[in-house]
């Protein structure tokens, strides 16, 4: 399996790619924004996009739906029944969906919201704005903070440390570093 | 090119890795004394909880790449595009990045000790709950970068 990332200007925000190593039905995680750089990942890797994967429903990670449902014929899954106009399979934290052979975890961290999931594929999390590189999510006021951050440290204790985190912000991490150098983390226990 | 290598736990002793691409590549508890990295371009790679003594990394393209809990002394990132890559948690001292571009990279939870960020692009750069000791920012858009989160 091979996964790619593609940085998008609008939003600021990462998109993930993954597919078989040898081209065939694909997933896009997030698709912020459909360019040139992304639809060339796409082709060169001779993926089609099967299956888009939505994390939450926000305009930085949703913009590129459009185009990419005129190029190919995708489904969209996510926490709601409708995105952008378009219909989506709802799906549900602590279940596992099988796209194309790929095997996705759903999983949500916050314990705020089921509308911002996290989805494990092999050993890679891809935590939307839940859990970026060093910080947590933004969230309404301290007292959610403090309950978003014992949930999410608690729901990080339980992966493995190799595991590589993929935010929809920012740098890549592993569960490890989380655990050691996130300062948003486990200070509520 | 070096792609797809798993060579965690490795002792590179002066070597010279300059104009390499460095792909998706685990070097993670590893040790790097003297190595030249110059002109390379390092993305997508795990290098967390290593050792870089005397490396120099100038004129290096580094994206998504993990630093994270490692220690740098006497290392020199000059005149470098280091975009969303993780340093969270590591420990710099006598080391400088002049002249780079940071853009959205983090330094959260970091110790940077006599090291300079002169004329750096410092958009989005994270350096929350660094502990900084003789650190310069100078002719740095450092407004830009984030030292507090206002929770």
């Amino acid at each position: 399996m091979r996964c790619f990332i593609n940085f998008s200007l609008s939003g600021f925000s990462n998109c993930y790619l993954i597919g078989p190593d040898d081209g065939g039905d694909a997933i896009v995680i997030d698709p912020g924004e459909m360019n040139i750089k992304l639809l060339n990942l796409i082709e060169d890797n001779n993926f089609y996009i099967k299956h888009i994967l939505i994390t939450h429903n926000h305009k930085p990670h949703i913009g590129g739906i459009k185009t990419l449902l005129k190029i190919y014929d995708a489904e969209i899954y996510s926490s709601e029944e409708n995105i952008l106009g378009y219909p989506s399979n709802l799906i549900h934290p602590n279940s596992t969906i099988n796209l194309s052979g790929i095997e996705v975890k759903v999983m949500e961290f916050s314990g705020q919201t089921k509308d911002t999931l996290i989805y494990k594929v092999e050993e890679m999390l891809f935590t939307g704005d839940t859990l970026g590189a060093g910080s947590i999510g933004e969230w309404e006021n301290k007292n959610t903070i403090a309950l978003v951050s014992q949930s999410i440290s608690k729901g990080i204790k339980k992966l493995d440390d190799s595991i590589l985190v993929f935010p929809s912000h920012g740098p890549p991490s592993t569960i490890k570093a989380e655990k050691d150098f996130n300062p948003e983390l486990f200070l509520y226990e | 090119m070096i792609r797809n290598w798993n060579l965690s736990t490795i002792g590179l002793n002066s070597i010279i890795l300059k104009d390499k691409m460095i792909i998706v590549s685990n070097f993670s508890n590893s040790n790097f004394y003297n190595i030249d990295f110059s002109g390379s371009s390092i993305l997508f790679s795990l290098f967390e909880y290593s050792t870089f003594n005397n490396c120099i990394f100038n004129n290096t393209t580094i994206k998504y790449t993990i630093f994270a809990g490692s220690t740098f002394s006497d290392c020199s990132f000059i005149d470098s595009n280091i975009v969303n890559s993780n340093f969270n948690g590591t420990n710099t001292h006598n080391s400088s990045f002049n002249d780079s571009d940071l853009y959205y990279s983090t330094f959260t939870s970091s110790k940077l000790t006599n090291t300079t960020f002169v004329e750096c692009n410092l958009k989005k750069t994270d350096f929350y709950k660094s502990e900084r000791n003789n650190v310069s920012f100078k002719y740095s858009n450092y407004e830009e970068a984030f030292f507090n989160r206002d929770r």
